[in-house]
């Protein structure tokens, strides 16, 4: 009987393959191996009998396993009607949400495959009920959803067959059927299992996956979530619940667009699914877990060899946290929902398992993180030095107002909240180092720093807030000296400010606040609930130290992200000489104060110190120097002095910047367009024989009127030209700096080319009150990929990125700013009576790409690629600001007629037309964007080596932004044509004289 | 057919079924073996339709015509199978450089796609597309057992039979054969009523749009 051999032996093959399936049921197995064992050894039946009963079991099994996806089929092809109620049975929460809170996360439970109809068994229920009594208010339970069917359908009612599963549902709630009960009661779970197993189907898995999202997102609606809101929703499956939420969760997010994470607990899991898209998958195993460790083996796609699986690159990216229960089994008994069970420490399982839970789900729980030795970074070595410390300037200080002015109206240190703290805080702490008058009261104390409810900031809070889990690259990149955002490992949703604050290891960023800022100050002790503050890591010389645990009882809001700054006060001040030659180079300089009334140094003399810099070791060079300070060129126009006093009242000097550079008197004048363009092309970056020295030059698009003053005295044309340039005028700033070469040259620098660095920023006219005269105030919106020396990505101000001795680039690295003026662009429009700007809408874009880059679109860490980095992503961020004027005018006509209506309106709005036109023709030279700047994907933090070609495929795409220097040019050369003013601010490594550096600039790229 | 030839049948298509070349030799004697053939060749179509039925209701066909579509379905498998036994008995003369019998060969083709009469299990959810690999690499035993036990040749000239018939196929397929897909084509549409997608890409694209 050759052919039923065959025949039995094809069954046999189906069956084992079975059977593997089975396995993640539990006790299928064991309950099938028992009774059949029974029934042999007892003499019930012969082995043949036996046979005869595992065939007619097969033959139900692959008839059901055919039939088993026509549910989610017929579904799809619409074989049910249009008439289906989809809000069939939305789910129950599991406690009502008290009036009058706002919900802060929704948290949607899937049960195991026991599940058969909406009441879940006790030791579910018992568990759901410990889990909402632990967590707060805030977060709403779903319970009561029936994944395992399309419709949302109980097994139990409604179906041909729900006489049968009511029957068995019964024998599975109680053991008192035996073991036939047991195994009528398991059928629940294999036809549960047949519906993991189309969920995990490369063909069926993305349609029933569909349902299982619709079902949820049916419910969370119905239970009150806005779509859009931002609220987060955890999607909670349990064995092979998990398997549904991680199917259903891509589809959900795209339709909520909500921040999704996904917990799993004893997740039987199949790995085919775009957990890239989620927030995190949490993976929470009992160490005796047999049924969960099948996983791994039997689906293809968590074999490490399958490297390019979702699965195996979320966990490269650190986007899957796995977490163990301890010695606790899979179900039943020894699972995580026994009571019965108890821990070496005396905890049930179930205590344990809400424990974890809850935990996971309030994001206070402490996931380990590997704690490895790492090498030392610049910054490491940088915050060793004390002037470099915050604590070594008290915050009690005076300064004479005649000669020091105050950096901005409002600063301070950023203090990063406490993970426990979070929740009552919603926002980051201030230490105050300066506030206007009418909040002295302030200075010295800890305020709470949050996001006010301005739509714009709220609309940056949301695009960019994001879980951070550290991927595998980050923390190797870590290791190896670069700074990350470590302590934010395993928060979730971090917001722009808790990014910001929490950058470095230590609370040690100096800000300077942007914007507007509302103060909210509570009666004493009516501080922040739970909120204290036990003091920091900074100690301070002086009086004023924080108050242990004193309440936190007033609130800044602000709607822009803080600016990075170095020092507290400024002056104005030529150099005199060295008092102290006992230290080389010297610290202790003379110094004149500018005199406002005579124009002239003549003003008051101090003495101040320049304290000697720590080396940057990886560059091979001091970041500057004071050597011969006072015989620089720079030095005859005078100094800014960024600092503040440290405890013995000397003022210490943390940033410079030269006059000569930032006032609005240019060196030279350049008038015509293409004149400009030459110039711009092969002058400005001119390092040869500009050591030391820094030129500002301004170029015309025509040449300008020589005119007449009010007082009837002629004015030249380079004063006209300047008084084009009116304070508060708003420049855009094309921005790229070059390197470090000579004996000590860096190691980027010794092959012929040098890319450089590319930033935007922008230049404001401001009346300077110390030499009251214009000067540029120059912010930097720095898309900085994580380094070595420490440096933030986000808003910087001059004397933080370029002019702070120790961090700065002014001393070693030769600098070009181009600053542009056109009205079309950087002035403003009436819209609706507003000012609309389309720099704004810029400088929007750009901070939102300098948030999403300090936690890495939440992976903890960006790298320089050629897909990503400081100047196709800022250039990423142009495109997605075009977009956005082009979306605002395609969408309502009336947009166009407000931006022309006024006058001068119509001319400035054809001239904006063409240019972004230009633009975008140059930053998608092949006619379309790249695929994730149009879709506006976060796909930082992916490490080039990661997506080796693909990178250079997309980098390509955009290769004009490729290159910094050839980025600037390009952007530049829209500009000129469209008839802007620009004006170029170049520095060649300017301060003190190293002999042993020379300025390189970036190498020029013909295109 | 009698009863005799019945159990003889069966014999045959499990031998084929086994990769026995004895098989293929009693197909060359079996009565109504040319009938026997096709119905091999259409069963099988029809029991790969089914498996292939989630490409119907992707394209969200309705009940009654989906049931006509997987008949059609069938019958172009069979029509489809006439053409590639043309292109593989043109082959197999140039390879074997003298007659072969297009009626002979005909038989052993179609008995080397008794393996594709489990085609249905690939609708099995999971364990489907693990199990179209092996359905497909054993039809493709079966054709080279078939071959050789036929036309006794070695397995590599088998091999190189089926590989380049397979090739001159598709040309034929996608030049000469062209208008013949179009009807085939039309007629599926035709059942279906809308104009099935069959792209496996725009398949995909059409389940990521989601649900109407």
């Amino acid at each position: 009987m050759t052919q039923s051999k065959l025949v039995r032996w094809v069954c046999l093959g189906f069956l084992a393959a079975f059977l593997a399936l089975a396995i993640a049921s539990g006790s299928i197995l064991t309950a099938l191996l028992k009774t059949l064992s029974v029934t042999v050894t007892a003499g019930l039946a012969t082995w043949n009998f036996t046979l005869d009963l595992l065939w007619i079991l097969m033959i139900v099994l692959i008839v059901a396993g055919l039939l088993i996806p026509l549910e989610a089929l017929g579904w799809w092809a619409g074989w049910y009607g249009d008439g289906i109620d989809t809000n069939f049975n939305p789910g129950k929460l599991e406690e009502a949400v008290p009036a009058n809170v706002r919900v802060r996360k929704y948290l949607v439970y899937l049960d195991g495959i026991s599940q058969a109809q909406h009441q879940y068994i006790p030791e579910v229920e018992r568990f759901l009920g410990e889990l909402a009594a632990v967590l707060s208010d805030d977060i709403v339970i779903i319970r009561g959803l029936m994944p395992y069917s399309v419709l949302n359908k109980p097994l139990t009612e409604d179906r041909l067959l729900s006489f049968f599963w009511r029957i068995a549902d019964r024998f599975q709630m109680t053991a008192s059927g035996g073991m036939i009960g047991a195994l009528i009661g398991a059928t629940i779970n294999i036809r549960n299992v047949l519906i993991v197993s189309v969920s995990a189907d490369q063909r069926y898995g993305p349609i029933y996956n569909q349902s299982t999202a619709q079902t949820i997102y049916n419910s969370v609606l119905y239970h009150g979530y806005r779509p859009g809101s931002g609220v987060p929703i955890t999607l909670f499956g349990y064995s092979g619940g998990a398997q549904m939420a991680l199917g259903a969760a891509p589809y959900l997010k795209r339709s909520l667009k909500a921040p999704l994470d996904v917990i799993s607990l004893s997740g039987v899991l199949s790995g085919n699914h775009n957990i890239l898209e989620l927030e995190h998958l949490y993976h929470i195993v009992g160490d005796k877990d047999l049924v969960e460790k099948e996983g791994p083996v039997m689906f293809p796609r968590r074999w490490k060899i399958m490297f390019l699986s979702y699965w195996n690159r979320a966990k490269q990216r650190g986007k899957i946290s796995f977490i163990s229960l301890g010695p606790i089994g899979h179900n039943a008994g020894t699972g995580p929902y026994s009571t019965s069970a108890y821990l070496p420490d005396g905890r049930s399982h179930l205590q344990h398992t809400v424990e974890v839970i809850s935990g996971i789900i309030e994001g206070t729980s402490p996931l380990a993180k590997a704690e490895t030795a790492r090498k030392l970074g610049h910054y490491d070595r940088y915050r060793e030095a004390n002037f470099n410390q915050p604590g070594h300037y008290p915050l009690d200080q005076t300064v004479d107002p005649a000669l020091y002015q105050p950096v901005a109206p409002w600063m301070g240190r950023l203090i990063l909240p406490a993970k426990q703290q979070r929740r009552h805080l919603k926002g980051v702490l201030l230490e105050v180092h300066h506030a206007p008058p009418q909040f002295q009261h302030l200075v010295g104390t800890i305020v709470r720093l949050c996001w006010s409810d301005n739509p714009l900031a709220q609309t940056l809070v949301r695009s960019v807030t994001k879980d951070v889990h550290f991927s595998s690259e980050a923390t190797y990149s870590q290791r190896q000296g670069v700074v990350h955002p470590d302590r934010l490992d395993h928060w979730q949703q971090v917001d722009p400010l808790e990014s910001l604050a929490g950058a470095h290891p230590i609370d040690d960023i100096i800000v300077m606040l942007n914007g507007n800022v509302e103060v909210q100050e509570a009666a004493v002790g009516d501080g922040v609930s739970g909120v204290g503050y036990e003091g920091s890591s900074i100690s301070y010389p002086l009086t004023l130290n924080p108050q242990p645990l004193s309440p936190i009882s007033s609130t800044l809001s602000i709607d822009r992200t803080p600016i990075q700054i170095t020092g507290r006060y400024y002056a104005l001040v030529k150099v005199l000489a060295p008092v102290d030659q006992e230290t080389s180079p010297p610290e202790r300089f003379r110094v004149v104060h500018f005199n406002r009334m005579s124009r002239q140094f003549d003003g008051e003399e101090q003495v101040v110190r320049f304290p000697q810099v720590v080396f940057a070791k990886e560059y091979g060079s001091y970041p500057s120097t004071t050597r011969d300070l006072e015989k620089s060129l720079p030095n005859e126009t005078g100094w800014y002095i960024y600092g503040a006093k440290d405890a013995t009242g000397m003022f210490v000097v943390q940033a410079i910047a030269p006059r000569a550079l930032l006032r609005l008197q240019p060196d030279e004048l350049i008038v015509g367009k293409m004149a400009s363009w030459n110039y711009l092309r092969k002058e400005a970056w001119q390092v040869e024989g500009q050591k030391g020295r820094t030129k500002s030059v301004l170029m015309l698009p025509h040449e300008p009127m020589a005119g007449w003053s009010t007082d009837g005295k002629p004015v030249s044309t380079l004063d006209t030209a300047i008084a084009e340039w009116q304070e508060g005028d708003r420049a855009l700033v094309l921005h790229t700096y070059g390197g470090i070469g000579g004996k000590n040259r860096e190691p980027a620098a010794r092959t012929p080319v040098f890319f450089g660095h590319f930033a935007y920023g922008v230049a404001t006219v401001v009346r300077e009150p110390l030499a009251d005269e214009l000067m540029f105030d120059i912010t930097y919106y720095q898309v900085y990929t994580h380094n070595i020396d420490g440096i933030i990505s986000g808003l910087l101000a001059w004397n933080r990125f370029v002019g702070d001795r120790q961090v700065g680039w002014l001393g070693t690295r030769p600098v070009c700013d181009v600053l542009i003026k056109l009205p079309a662009f950087t002035g403003t429009f009436d819209v609706y009576g507003q000012p609309y700007s389309v720099l704004d809408v810029l400088l929007n874009q750009l901070e939102m790409m300098t948030a999403r880059y300090r936690i890495g679109d939440g992976t903890g860490g960006t790298y320089v690629g050629a897909a990503h980095n400081c100047s196709q992503d800022s250039n990423q961020a142009l495109y997605a600001a075009l977009k956005r004027v082009r979306n605002a005018i395609q969408a309502d006509p009336k947009f166009v007629q407000e931006l022309q209506d006024d006058p001068g309106e119509a001319e400035r709005f054809e001239q904006l037309d063409k240019l972004t036109q230009n633009i975008r023709q140059k930053l998608l030279p092949l006619g379309s964007a790249r695929a994730d700047w149009q879709s506006g994907e976060t796909t930082l933090g992916i490490s080039p080596e990661e997506q080796f070609w693909e990178g250079i495929s997309l980098g390509l795409r955009s290769w004009r932004t490729l290159l910094p220097r050839v980025a600037s040019e390009v952007i530049a050369k829209q500009f000129i044509e469209q008839g802007a003013t620009l004006w170029i601010l170049r520095t060649n490594q300017v301060g003190g004289h190293d002999p042993d550096i020379e300025p390189i600039s970036p190498t020029p790229f013909g295109w | 057919m009698a009863d005799t030839s019945a159990i003889s049948l069966w014999e045959i298509i499990f031998g084929a079924i086994a990769l026995k070349p004895q098989a293929y030799q009693g197909m060359e004697h079996l009565r109504n073996g040319n009938q026997v053939a096709v119905w091999i060749v259409f069963f099988a179509g029809l029991s790969e339709a089914i498996a292939q039925g989630i490409v119907l209701f992707i394209n969200r066909v309705k009940p009654f015509r989906f049931i006509i579509s997987i008949g059609i379905a069938a019958v172009l498998f069979v029509f489809g199978f006439f053409f590639w036994a043309g292109s593989t008995w043109l082959i197999s003369k140039l390879i074997v450089r003298g007659s072969v019998d297009f009626v002979q060969l005909l038989r052993t083709l179609a008995l080397s796609y008794s393996p594709r009469l489990f085609s249905v299990f690939i609708a099995l959810p999971y364990f489907g597309v693990p199990i179209s690999i092996v359905l497909s690499v054993w039809s493709f035993l079966a054709f080279l057992v078939g071959i050789t036990a036929t036309l006794k040749i070695g397995i590599w000239q088998a091999f190189w039979c089926g590989a380049i018939g397979w090739l001159m196929f598709q040309i034929l397929e996608n030049t000469v054969g062209r208008p013949v897909a179009a009807v085939g084509r039309w007629l599926k549409n035709t059942a279906a009523g809308v104009s099935l997608v069959t792209d496996l890409k725009e398949l995909e694209r059409l389940v990521e749009q989601g649900r109407r």
